[in-house]
Order: C-alpha cells, then structure tokens, then sequence
C-alpha cells in the first residue's frame, strides 16, 4: 500500500508516493535520484548515509521514508555544487582530509550541523560531534584539520 | 653505538641534491577527485544502479561445513517477479574461480565449506521478491564438525575439507614454505640467550566502507559481459571468470568506478560478487545487479589469515642475534584466494617466512609456514599481507631481548639491522641505492619520542610505557608476471591521456600518475588525464595491491611518456633544425636548450606531428629485475626495493579496568620519494589507523565455523576519539629504480603499530602480551593473573 | 500482507490504534532499534504507528519537583534540557549513547521497550528509581522500571501499551548522581559494564545510594547487597569495604567482568561524592 508524503529536500518541495517501509536512503537514492548520500551497513553503524534532518544529523539507513513527512531534509547535494563549493567541501578538498571518499558526504554534512551550532568547535566538540561518522581510511587528523579550517573561513 | 643525525643529514642531502627542479612531483597537489567526492557527485559503482535492472540474491550456506543432500528450488521459480533460480547445475561454464587457484565455487554442488558458499542465486524483479525467493527455497543438508583452529585441522585424523583439492599438500594443509640459512643448530646450541615465544594474531575484517557489489550487463554485440564492480585486479577478475562464464576473456570487460576502499580484500570479494551477477546476467539476459548486505560482507568475503606464530630467538650477550627458528601455522579458511600456493606464487604464506627475521642481518635462520584449510571465510589479502603477524612476533622478540641483556631497545636494534650490503633471512643483499633509509627512521623516531628522556611512570592506578618497533617491507609482488604496461596518447592539441588498469580506491594513485606523466612529459599537470581501472581501455598493469602501483605502474608510465616525448623532440630536432639531444619539453613548449627564443607550443608542434605519420600513442612498460624465492630454503631477491620505518608509542594504561590510552605515537617511513606527500601522509595516518585497531579492539569470532560478530555493531572500528594524534614523519632515500626514487607506501604503516604497542604495555607492566588485540578484557585478566602469581 | 503507516497526532488516536492492531502493531518512536527489525524481517507489522508527532509525548516538565519526560522525548532533546541538567548521572548516561545522530533520533522510552541488558538509559533509570506510566485506552498504570524488565529484550507491557512518560522522583539537596560505562572503543559502542549512583550525603557520611549495574545480568540491576553496607557509614570507608564484594545480584556470563565491576562501582561513587563534596549546588 503507498502513502503520500511532502517534504522539503535541499529547499525543495518534494510530493512523492513511497511504501510504508521504504528506508529513506533508499527514497533519496533511487526514488529521487541523489546518489550523493551512500548506504554502508542497513544498521545505522558506519554513518555514510548521514543527512540532515531540520539541521540535525540522522542516519537515513534506519529512518523510514514515511517519518520525515513534513520535514526539511538536506543533502550533500544541498550544500554546494560544482558552480558553489560550500566552504566546508573546499577545505575537505584542501586539507587532504579525502581519500575513498565513501564517509566524506557524511563527515560534511555532520561538520555543517555542528559548525551551525557552534562556530568555533574546540577539539574536543569537533570529535564528540563526529564519533559517528567513521572513517576506515584515514586517521581522522585531516578530517580534524578540514573542520577546523571550515571554521576559519566561515567566520 | 648510536645514530648521529647531523651525519645522516648530510648524506641526505646530497642523495637529493638533483631533485631540486622538479615542477609537479614531490608537490602538496590537491587529489584529482576530491572535490567531486566532496560534492557527493563522484559515481561509485552502486550509483549506477538503474530501474530495469534484475536484483540478485543468494542464498548463502546455512551450515560451515555440510554435504548438501537435496536442493529444491522449486517453490521460488513460481514466485511472480522471479526471473530465474539457478543451482550449480545451471552454471553455464567451469564452476570454480580464485585468483591464484580456481578452486572456490560459484555455487557449492556437493558441500558446503564455509558460510560464505552460495547455494543457490535468484534474480527478480525487486529486492523484495528476491528475498522472498531464497525463503522459499529448500534445502537438506548433512553437517559436518566444522574447523576452526589450523593446528587442529593440520592434524592426521582431523575431518577433511577438501576431498581433491588440486593443489593441497596433504591432508588440510594447503602448502608449505621453508627457509634455512646457515646453520640454525649450532647458532642456538652457542647462544647465550634464547627468547622463545608463542605468538597469535586474530582474524580481522577489512570493512571497507563501500559493500561489494556488481552490475553484470549482458553484451548484445559479442554475447559477452560487462562487469561495473569495485575491483583491484580487474585484468585477473577478467582472466578468473572468463571460464566460469564460458567466454573468452577477450568478451569480458571489467570497468571499476571510484572505489570506496579495498585494502586488498576487494582483489577476492569482486571474483565473489561478479561471478554471481554475471551468471545471472547470462542466464536471464538483462543486465542484473548484485550487492552484498554488511552482514554478508563479514560472513563471506575474505579476512586477513589469523596466526599462531613460534618464534625462537637466539643471540649473544653483546646483543647480535645470531639465528631464529620460527613456525607459523595460517589460518586458510575454506579457499587459496593468496594464501599461497607452490612456488611462485606463496602470497602471503611465504611473507610470514620472508619477514620472520624482520630489518635484520641474522645470519643462521631457519622459518617454517603451513597454510591450512579450516571452515572460516577464505583468508586473502588485507594491507601488509602477513607481514604485521611476522612482526608482531619478531619485534616482540627483540624487546625482550633487549630487557633481558638490560639494553636500550633501540640501541639492540641499531646492532642488528640491516646495513648496506648485509643480507636478510632471505639472502637479498641490501643496497643503499635502492634506498635504505632504516638508520635515519629510528634516529628521527627516537628524537622525537624523547626516548632519552626519563619516562613518569605512575599516577595513581595509570601505569605509562613506552614501546619501540622497525621494519623493512617490500615493494612489489614476487611474482614471474611483476611488472606493468599502460597506454600513454598525446591528444593532437598536445593534452595528455594515460591509460592505466589500477583502481583508485582512496590511495590518490589518480593524482599521483597524473604528476609522473606531467613532470616526465614537461606538461602542465592540468593538461593531463588518467584513465583508470578499464579492461578494454588498458592493458594489464597488474593488481592494485602490495604497495607496488606508484613505483611499478609509475614506471611504467614514465616509460610510455618518454616514447611519446622522444618521438616529438625527434620530429622537432628536424622542424627546429637542431639535434634531438639539444631538444627539450618543459612548461608545455618545444625548444632548443639555452634559445628560449626558439620555444613552440607543444600544441602545435603534436599536430604538426600528427600530421606527418608520427605515431603518437606509446604502451608504457616496466618489469623490475625479475624476482626470485624458492620455497624450498626461502631465498632470493623477491622485491626490488624495500619501504623501511621505526615506530614509537607512548601509552598510558589503566591497571584497573584494563583500558589503554595511546599518548604518543610517532611513525618514520622511508618511501624513497614522495610523489606526492600529502598522499604518503594519508597513508601513512590510515595504515597506523588500521593497525590501532588490529592491535586493540578489533577480532573476528568464530565459533565451529559460524561468525558471531557480522556487524558493525559488533565489530568496533576505530572512531575519530580513539586514534591519537600522529606525529608522522616522511624520509626519502631514494630508489635508483623507482619513480623519481618512490618506493611504496600502502601497507607499511599498518605494519609495526601493534609490536609497538606491545612492547610499550611490556615496559609499563612488564606483562608479555602475545595475543592481539590488546582489549581492556585480554589487560585486566592479564594483569590480574600477574598480581596473582607475584602476590 | 500490507503494512499501513500511521503517524497519530494524539495520544487518544495512538491508543485507538493499538487497540485495534495489539501485538500486529509497532511502534516506532526514534527508530533506532525497531526499524532494523522491520529492515531485516524480523518483525512484520500489520501497522507502524510513528508516535513522534504526539505533541504531549514531547514534554519535558517538572511535575511536583519530579522530572517528567514524555514518551517521544529524544536523548538530544534530554541533553539539552535545563530541567535535566541536575541529574549529573542521566546527562552523562544519554550523552554517550551511540553517536550524535543516534542520539537525534533515539529515545529513553524507546530503550526501555526495547530492554537490551546493556542499556545505559535504563541503568540510569533504575538508580533514579524512576517511574514508568503506562497508557492503554483503558487508563493508565505506573510501575517503578525495575519491574517493567522480564529477560532480555523482554518486558511486562502490553500489547495494546505504550509509555506515555517517565517520572524521575526529584533530587534532595544532597543527592548527587553519576554513570560510568566500560566500553572496547571510545565512542559508539555497548556497554561491557555500566553502572549508575544515586547518592544521599550528610557530610561525610552516606544518608543512602542507589546502585544500578547494567550489561552485567538480563537487565538492569541493583546492587542492593552493595547499597546496604554503604548506608550509614563515612562513604570513604563504605567504598573500600564494598570494593572487596563482588554484587550477588550481578550474574555476569562473562568472567572478566568480575574484575572490573567493583572498580567502575568505586568511581561511580566517588564521581557522584566529588560533586557533593565541592559544595554540591546543582547546576540549573
């Protein structure tokens, strides 16, 4: 059986019929089509599939379609593009903190959440607010430097 | 004897003296790719997923070990949306694949021998119904005891794995590797001291964060495939599954996207992924796509071979290890994949044997491997390739010899390691001129350890220690096929295009390429592009592992530009009027050297050449002098150069709770030199990473063949609070073969971490920790038992 | 067999429902542990009721000087409370689960339903000796939490039940709280021994303390082997002789826990006496 919801996607209304247990990673991915956000584990573990719900980091693996009707959902595709590199993207790039790339979107989108609500992120903030976002490549010293250098340049 | 850093700065300096006017190489450029992984807009293969595809499902192997008396799939084929149900019987070509040995199934016919095996595959119109699908499907099974320790499956009597396997040595032992030099015997029945121990590492899980998976598209033109999948070797995945599908491998392509890591476990899990899809593929003739769950991941794709290591050690009171006597037993799990075969091609069985005497000249050793079959996920490739369990145990070894003759650990190190000219175990005689950087990694990790400085030792229940490791670690596979080829085009307006089968999976081997081909062709780095990972766009250039692609792809990238710019400053030597030899590129202009006046853009001099029957594309080749190691006695030159590095922890440990704390922690590699060095640091962060969790939190449980932690939720890999502060450092004594000097950087980080550690824990507690990881668990009951005994 | 989605507005309609679905039914609150299981097919519901949008679910209030936390009330949410900020020990609980995402969307109620034996909110709970009411169409009844667990992932609600708030008994002057968790990993990860404190002081002397140990038995447990040799003495002397008593009421499967218990008990106590012995004034 299909329900309607209407929700707000990188500030776009989107009315879309989904099934009652439709993960919405999978909504965004192959419903929508942002391919951006990626799926990791189904158990909201690994926290590539992070995005922002009304501000806030969530994992979208483990949250059904149907329960952000409503609401405003951001992706990594919402925060810059090509023509508009969102601040916090260009420092990723330039601190080296980007290697498979496969945590990135989810490590930027949670940095975002965070530099929102605080602006210049002790050390400590920084790696409380990404102990969910895990990264099997790196060493998390450039990621640290990336957030820190966002908040330089956002400021 | 000690290390004097000002002397081994100057001798530095001088080896780079000529490298000073480099343009691209040895530059912080930004990685290629970044900002389109930044952006969310780079394309891994499971982006690619469309609407029409047919999801693939199987139906995994319920016991580890059974005879499969019936299969009834019946029920699943009525299902509506079933498109097909195949069991071994509807497998078009040879049912068996591994890159090595195809001796793993694609469907299992008679048994089962790990969890992992497929016994049947559905393709259906959604996920949903496929899942349905393999419910309904039916089978019998008769179990069988499943193994799960080597040591007891070597045994005579233990039940057998495999009935025929075509390669086995006897019985589940797979294969043997030995090495003896000198005379072992007599070096310990003169030694002063003897340490011996018995050492074991776990199994551990690669978790790459990007789950397996393949879109396998049918061909309309060739009858064909196209296999979409993140790869390392796609040339082998071609080569290994051809059979299996019943083509010539010149119908197979393989393409491999951006990958979200590897680690070396994608070489075998793609073979796991591909072979499915692409039978399904064949069979329904629509293209379907194939992804494997994350508990599927843990479950059936390969680990890294558990160890259980004895090593003997014997040396004089002054300190000189005069031999070693080492076996090691290897947990194989169900299928070769690298465990090693017969010579050559010993993978990682014969690195346990290869680096059991570590960086060191010992002259008597003898080293024994036995890889053997249990009920386990096949053990395969996973970064450092069976040389962190040998070092575990080496350097284990010498810190204990360094207390026992109260000698400073560095200091015992500095005796013993490898100089140029001194042999190894292994009979390759070191030289500096393909970089021996050892002496100034420990001086540097030394320095900045603060190794002299006294250590504060208590506060409270917190106990400190501080531990000390080094290594040398090969570049390369010591294989008769090592080596490389690559397509190297000028463009006729004078850009550049490579064209490279390697995958970048995160190492930055995109961006790193791209600076050896500009700075070899004179371009700008801009004006560059590297094709990767594409059968049908590359010739083979070898698999993406064993840290051997800047160098050994790298050369042979270099080789095709040179082709390519020989060809045009010949052409231009008669345009200009002068001598080839007085002929150079640089900053993407032709010119006479010292007559910049007589500079052309190399734009139009290309399609002035383009015009006049140049040929401009090049096949870049390099092989490095061909390796060599006898499984026999263990000797040979199986690399061509070697990575060296020293590794230093400070760790604090709780005696309470058994919690430890990494308080500092310094890492020197010696990688010859950095193509590019923010891509060497990102290496060097991740490898350490990687092995703070082999070394504390990470172990995969297995139980008669069953895994109990398939999850993320049960497997804990390290979190941005749980790796310290790195204090890295890159040392460069270059390679007279590699790339501008480079040797490789991929997996030697992960190698000294967890001795360190140990050793580290050993000087706080003066507990010998001989089983990683290192879990507040395994440290209380440690500690514990030693207040026991000493109370 | 269709599964339908409900997202009730009252706690009236959310009722409605489950009486009409009884144990067809499931709720989904934060999400965090049920909907795995709807992932995985271990639970195939006739009807998902999304309880988030209960406007009275979402309360965080001060009834009587007791702390009320309505039943959709997220971990975050609790975080960020003034009202929570008193209880150091139930901060400090909720501020490690999972990860920050998890926490945005997971919630206390949520935890108690789903009962794992190693769930720090819960643990805290039982030394808050907090009450859990529970509302039906047919009314509403409270138990204390102790009671609602039966096993492991098991507990005495019914079907047609669903947690309406959680009353936390307000704070004393002297009592001060805390919770401490053992873990492999840093961040992320399940308890391998938890334990909460409650502690009532005057002066130097322990008035009374609560004790809950968590991943160490089927479900939460109190100490009370352990309580009671504290109560009445110096609490610097009630600490070094229940360091040498290892709880009864704790069945640990695995041994090496007995090893650590006592320790993490030890620190719990002195976190929660630190806090009373540098004046003790609560923080909001």
């Amino acid at each position: 059986m299909a329900k309607n919801i209407s929700f707000y996607l990188n500030g776009e209304k989107i009315e879309i019929q989904v099934d009652e247990k439709d993960l919405l990673v999978d909504v965004i991915r192959n419903r929508i089509g942002l391919k951006g956000t990626k799926k990791g584990c189904t158990n909201g573990d690994c926290g590539v599939c992070t995005v922002l719900l009304d501000g806030e980091p969530i994992r979208s693996c483990i949250t059904l379609a149907c329960m952000i009707d409503g609401k405003e959902i951001m992706t990594i595709e919402g925060l810059g593009n090509a023509e508009n590199v969102h601040p916090i993207q260009q420092a990723f790039v330039e601190e080296g903190a980007i290697q498979c790339g496969f945590c990135t979107p989810g490590m930027i989108l949670t940095t975002k959440a965070l530099l929102d609500k605080k602006a210049k992120p002790t050390t400590g903030e920084i790696k409380r607010a990404l102990s969910g976002n895990f990264c099997r490549c790196a060493g998390y010293s450039k990621i640290l430097k990336a957030v820190k250098t966002a908040s330089r340049n956002l400021a | 004897m000690g290390v004097i850093l000002e002397d081994l700065e100057q001798e530095v300096k001088a080896i780079h003296a000529d490298q000073n006017d480099l343009n691209v190489v040895g530059k912080r450029i930004k990685r290629i790719e970044a900002l389109a992984k930044a952006l969310g807009t780079a394309r891994y293969a499971a982006d690619l997923k469309r609407d029409d595809m047919l999801i693939g499902k199987a139906l995994f192997a319920k016991h580890p070990h059974a005879l499969i008396k019936k299969i009834d799939t019946s029920r699943a084929e009525e299902l509506e949306g079933v498109i097909a149900v195949m069991t071994a019987k509807d497998l078009p070509g040879r049912n068996g694949y591994g890159i090595l040995i195809p001796d793993k199934p694609v469907i299992a016919e008679k048994k089962v021998k790990y969890q992992g095996d497929p016994v049947a595959l559905v393709a259906a119109v959604n996920e949903e119904i496929a899942k349905k699908a393999l419910d309904l499907i039916e089978v019998e099974y008769a179990v069988l005891p499943a193994l799960d320790d080597p040591r007891e499956a070597m045994k005579d009597d233990a039940v057998l794995i495999h009935e025929n396997h075509p390669a086995a040595d006897k019985g589940n032992i797979l294969t043997e590797v030995s090495l003896t030099r000198g005379d072992v015997d007599k070096a310990f029945a003169e030694a002063d001291i003897i340490i011996e121990n018995l050492y074991e590492t776990p199994m551990v899980d690669h978790s790459y964060l990007e789950p397996d998976v393949c879109i396998a598209e049918p061909d309309p033109i060739t009858g064909g495939l196209l296999l979409i999948a993140p790869a390392q070797f796609v040339h082998a995945t071609k080569r290994s599954l051809a059979p299996v599908f019943n083509l010539p491998p010149n119908k197979v392509r393989v393409l491999s996207p951006v990958v979200g890591a590897g680690y070396g476990g994608k070489e075998d899990s793609c073979l796991d992924v591909c072979s499915i899809a692409g039978v399904l593929a064949l069979r329904t003739k629509k293209t379907v796509y194939f992804e494997l769950t994350r508990e599927e991941i843990f479950r059936n794709t390969g680990k890294r071979h558990a160890t259980y290591i004895k090593h003997r050690l014997a040396a004089t009171r002054e300190g000189k290890v005069t031999a070693i006597d080492v076996e090691t037993i290897l947990d194989k799990g169900a299928y070769v994949s690298m465990g090693g075969l017969r010579e050559p091609t010993h993978a990682v069985t014969q690195r346990t044997v290869m680096y059991a005497g570590g960086a060191y000249a010992i002259p008597n050793a003898r080293a024994k491997s036995y890889s053997v079959f249990t009920n386990h996920p096949y053990s395969c490739a996973m970064r450092g390739f069976g040389a962190p369990q040998a070092y575990f145990a080496v350097e284990s070894q010498m810190d204990e010899l360094a207390r026992k003759l109260e000698m400073d650990p560095i200091e015992l190190r500095l005796k013993n390691i490898v100089r140029d000219g001194d042999r190894t175990i292994f009979g390759q005689v070191m030289k500096k001129s393909r970089g021996l950087g050892l002496e100034e990694c420990i001086a540097k990790v030394k320095e900045r350890m603060e190794w002299e400085k006294p250590l504060e030792r208590t506060a409270g229940s917190r106990k400190r220690g501080r531990g000390f490791s080094t290594f040398l670690y090969g570049t390369g596979v010591p294989l008769p096929f090592e080596g490389a080829s690559c397509y190297a085009t000028f463009q006729t307006d004078g850009t550049v295009s490579i064209a490279v089968s390697s995958t970048e999976m995160g190492q930055g081997l995109l961006t790193a390429f791209t600076q050896i081909a500009a700075e070899t062709l004179g371009v700008d780095f801009d004006n560059v592009v590297v094709n990767i990972s594409d059968t049908d766009a590359s010739p083979d250039a070898g698999p993406t592992v064993a840290s051997r692609s800047t160098t050994v792809v790298g050369n042979a990238i270099i080789n095709g530009c040179t082709q390519l710019k020989n060809r045009i400053m010949d052409f231009a030597s008669r345009e200009l009027k002068a001598d080839s030899r007085d002929i150079d590129i640089k900053e993407g202009k032709v010119f006479i050297v010292g007559k910049p006046e007589t500079a052309v853009p190399l734009g139009s001099m290309v399609a002035k050449a383009f015009v006049n029957q140049v040929p401009l594309s090049a096949t870049g080749v390099w092989y490095p002098p061909r390796p060599t190691f006898s499984g026999e006695d263990g000797q040979g030159d199986p690399m061509h150069a070697y990575a060296f590095g020293a590794q230093g922890v400070e760790i604090e440990v709780d005696t309470e709770t058994g919690e430890i704390d990494i308080v500092k922690f310094v890492l020197a590699c010696d990688v010859g030199k950095a193509i590019n060095p923010v891509n060497v640091e990102q290496q060097m962060e991740g490898g350490a990473a990687m092995g703070i969790g082999w070394s504390l939190m990470e172990e995969i449980d297995m139980s008669n063949g069953v895994m109990k932690n398939d999850s993320f939720k049960n497997y804990p890999i390290p979190s941005i609070k749980d790796v310290p502060e790195m204090d890295l450092i890159i040392v460069e004594h270059p390679n007279e073969l590699g790339p501008f000097g480079a040797k490789g950087i991929g997996e030697p980080p992960t190698v000294p971490t967890a001795p360190a550690i140990r050793n580290a824990l050993y000087d706080a507690l003066g507990i010998k920790f001989n089983k990683i990881p290192f879990t507040p668990q395994r440290v209380i009951e440690e500690i514990k038992k030693y207040e026991n005994k000493n109370s | 067999m269709k599964t339908e989605f409900f997202k009730p507005a009252t706690l009236s309609e959310a009722l409605a429902l489950l009486d009409k679905y009884q144990e067809k039914a499931v709720i989904v609150n934060g999400g965090t542990d049920i909907v795995i299981k709807i992932t995985q097919r271990e639970v195939n519901p006739e009807a998902i009721i999304y309880i988030q949008g209960i406007a009275e679910l979402k309360e965080i209030k001060e009834v009587n000087g007791d702390l009320v936390l309505g039943g959709a009330v997220t971990y975050t949410e609790v975080e960020n409370s003034s009202l929570c900020k008193k209880y150091d020990g139930l901060i400090q609980a909720v501020s490690e689960i999972g990860s920050p995402p998890i926490r945005n969307m997971a919630t206390p109620a949520g935890n108690i339903a789903n009962a794992a034996p190693a769930a720090d909110c819960n643990v805290m709970l039982l030394a808050l000796k907090a009450e859990v009411v529970l509302a039906s169409s047919g009314g509403e009844r409270s138990a204390n939490i102790q009671d609602i667990f039966a096993g492991p992932f098991k507990t005495v609600i019914k079907p047609n039940e669903l947690i309406k708030e959680i009353r936390i008994p307000q704070l004393t002057a002297n009592t001060h709280t805390s919770f401490i968790k053992m873990t492999r990993r840093k961040a992320q990860d399940i308890a391998r021994v938890s334990v909460g404190v409650s502690l009532t002081t005057e002066g130097s002397v322990c008035r009374d303390i609560k004790i809950a140990l968590g991943a160490i038995n089927k479900f939460p447990v109190r100490a009370y082997t352990l309580e009671e040799a504290m109560i009445g003495k110096e609490v610097e002397r009630g600490v070094a002789e229940i360091k040498e008593i290892f709880p009864p009421e704790a069945t640990p499967r695995k041994s090496y826990k007995r090893l650590v218990t006592n320790v993490i008990i030890e620190r719990a106590i002195r976190k929660a006496y630190r806090k009373a012995a540098a004046g003790g004034e609560h923080v909001g």
